[in-house]
């Protein structure tokens, strides 16, 4: 069966945890449990009647306490840059944290995950925010790991994506 | 009972085994039983009995007979559940066979966890022999931890015996055949391979340790892991330590500091989306007030105008001129009350210039007695001063006017008719001025004293004049504009003094 690393990056609180919870084991939980280090699940889906099996490496949010080891990013056939919409300082260090991931795994597929819609209302990245991303070409998909929303969209967008 | 033989009573003083509860039974060299003695039946399930075969009551003697050896001693045998004793068995050749108990039960008992223990650990010994794996490093399993030699650029042979915990995570590594592929089974191991790739290879000392990093077995129960490497003897080695029973600290050090950075965050937009409120409604009201100023100077005006019209005033019967003066009275209020609700709003929102002039106090409460003047009037209230001629303050002589006339206002307002109001003014030392604003009014009581410039405050004066309740929060906002402090005294019953503290700072004077 063919294997895929994907791997998740994004400041610290954004959901990374939440989503590959969500997708994996469609679970939610409304506490915040900080990850330390690395996470890693696999979840086997079916992309155009072919098993793939992702590897799912949840890395620790980066902050001042904790920085994210390129060594991690090594590998990975895709990743994905999560950002909090309710926070606007996530979104400056998911694009340092894109930066840094294309440089060490090279030119793979990644999707832009701006999570937490189900509180828009609240939202700080604005719609500006969202056409400036996808103006440059990247591709962005509005989640909510809570209310289950465009979840296991991007998974599997991204796995095709993996699999071209 | 016969006699015990010497010889066989000197070989019994030599045992070591404890005398104590001592007993034997005598056969022939047929295994029958010819006599015993001492509590013999504790060691057997059935009573003892003469001429009966012994085999019947203890099977350890099954194959015994005929003894061909002198002497046999048998060590802490389980004669029965939880009965232990030692067996000398002394053989006189051609006549009796001597079978001698010595109870051990209570020494057994004392290392039967030691023994246990010991078993065990023989156990898994037999079972590291048995799969010829020794571990070089020593039995590291017993801490968890899964030892691995790394044979080929992809392979790892086990070393020792694999803790529990690795076959519960990846029951795949039971079928899969050594050397083991763990990349395959552990991806974190990819990304540590490269990291300790120079260790191994220049054989370095010493041990290399990864981050942390968790896995999920098919229960979804996660392990907490850590992977190191170590050099041993020329041959690199990989080790795979689950950490779910050790307290992490860090973790809950990086937990409660993110915790309670979200809890900042969350504070700083609550703080931000207030200020932007606050700023929306100071904007309002400036805007409001500013606009209403023109409508309501202009009905006052005309007010005044009619007011002053003798003629018209004279064709007026009392009901209609009293309305007429109500109109022009209560006009001036509200364009007084606009006009402070314009500054006020201003002031908060810093939509002013301090332009600082130099000019005597004296010239100021001239100014401020001359607004006063019809309202110290009305009350025949006296207006005192004690400034010195050439005391200089340097203020923006508007906004610092503007303070004085609602200090004033506000002494009028609470002081009796015939009663005083007056300012002092006095320079206590090179750099601090004082001006007191002060009355022989009610005063005020110490709660309404502690709120006077944290909230909006307004009562009737003693005449009945009503306020805005803004005027001492303009004053409080020019005075801090300026750098100055203003304070209060009041005894109730007998006035209040409000003391502005200017502190005079070179660099603020004007040349």
């Amino acid at each position: 069966m063919i294997k895929k690393k994907i791997t998740m990056l994004g400041a610290f609180a954004v959901g990374k945890t939440s989503l590959v919870q969500r997708f994996v084991r469609s679970i939610f939980s409304e506490k915040y449990h900080t990850t330390i280090g690395v996470k890693i699940d696999q979840k086997i889906v079916q992309i155009d009647h072919q098993d793939v099996n992702l590897l799912l490496w949840d890395i620790h949010g980066e902050d001042e306490f904790q920085k994210v080891k390129p060594a991690y990013v090594m590998g990975s056939a895709g990743f994905f840059i999560v950002m909090d919409g309710t926070r606007k300082n996530t979104m400056n260090i998911g694009l340092d944290l894109l930066a840094m991931a294309q440089k060490v795994a090279g030119n793979v597929p990644f999707i832009i995950l701006i999570n937490k819609s189900d509180l828009k209302n609240d939202w700080e990245i604005t719609d500006s925010d969202i056409n400036n991303l996808t103006n440059k070409g990247y591709s962005v998909i509005l989640t909510s790991a809570k209310d289950n929303i465009e979840v296991e969209k991007a998974f599997l967008t991204l796995a095709k994506k993996l699999l071209n | 009972m016969n006699t015990i033989p010497k010889k066989i009573l000197n070989r019994l003083l030599k045992t070591k085994s404890p005398l104590s509860d001592f007993c034997f039974i005598k056969t022939n060299q047929k295994g029958i039983i010819k006599d015993y003695f001492g509590p013999i039946n504790k060691y057997s399930n059935d009573t003892i009995k003469k001429d009966e075969p012994a085999t019947e009551f203890f099977s350890f003697l099954n194959g015994l007979y005929p003894f061909k050896e002198k002497e046999l001693m048998l060590s802490n045998l389980q004669i029965r559940k939880k009965k232990y004793t030692n067996v000398l068995i002394l053989n006189e050749e051609n006549k009796e066979v001597w079978i001698l108990f010595f109870d051990v039960t209570r020494s057994v008992k004392k290392y039967e966890k030691i023994i246990s223990r010991r078993n065990k650990y023989l156990l898994k010994e037999e079972k590291s022999l048995a799969s010829e794996n020794d571990n070089p490093l020593g039995h590291l399993e017993l801490f968890e931890i899964a030892t691995f030699r790394k044979t080929s650029p992809e392979g790892y042979k086990p070393k020792g015996i694999l803790p529990e915990w690795i076959y519960q995570l990846k029951p795949e590594l039971q079928k899969m055949p050594a050397p083991y592929k763990l990349n395959e089974v552990f991806p974190f191991l990819d990304v540590f391979e490269m990291e300790v790739a120079d260790f191994w290879k220049k054989n370095e000392s010493g041990i290399y340790k990864s981050g942390q990093w968790i896995e999920s077995d098919k229960n979804g129960k996660e392990y907490l892991m850590k992977a190191f490497a170590t050099n041993h003897k020329g041959k690199s080695y990989l080790l795979l330590r689950m950490l779910n029973n050790e307290l992490s600290g860090g973790q809950e050090v990086y937990q409660k500091a993110r915790e309670q950075q979200l809890a900042y965050e969350k504070l700083a937009k609550a703080e931000n989306r207030l200020k932007e409120l606050l700023e929306y409604k100071e904007k309002f009201v400036s805007i409001i007030s500013h606009d209403l100023r023109s409508p309501i100077a202009s009905v006052y005006g005309v007010a005044q105008m009619l007011t002053n019209d003798d003629e018209l005033k004279s064709k007026l019967d009392d009901f209609s001129l009293e309305m007429l003066y109500g109109i022009k009275s209560e006009m001036a209020r509200l364009l007084d009350y606009n006009d402070k609700l314009y500054h006020w709003s201003n002031l908060e929102l810093g939509n002013f210039n301090i332009n600082l002039e130099k000019v005597t106090v004296k010239k100021l409460a001239e100014t401020v007695a001359r607004t006063a003047e019809h309202a110290l009037k009305n009350k025949n209230i006296s207006f005192q001063t004690n400034i010195p001629d050439t005391l200089t303050i340097t203020v923006d002589i508007t906004l610092f006017l503007q303070a004085l006339n609602n200090l004033i206002a506000n002494a009028i307002k609470f002081t009796p008719e015939g009663g005083i109001v007056g300012i002092n003014a006095q320079r206590d030392n090179v750099d601090k001025i004082t001006i007191s604003v002060y009355d022989t009014g009610v005063g005020m009581p110490e709660d309404v004293k502690e709120k006077l410039f944290k909230q909006q405050t307004t009562s009737m004066g003693t005449k009945g004049e009503k306020g805005s309740g803004l005027g001492l929060g303009i004053v409080k906002k020019v005075i801090e504009n300026h750098g100055f402090d203003i304070s209060v005294e009041s005894i109730p019953g007998k006035g209040s003094q409000f003391i502005i503290s200017i502190f005079e700072k070179k660099d603020k004077v004007p040349n």
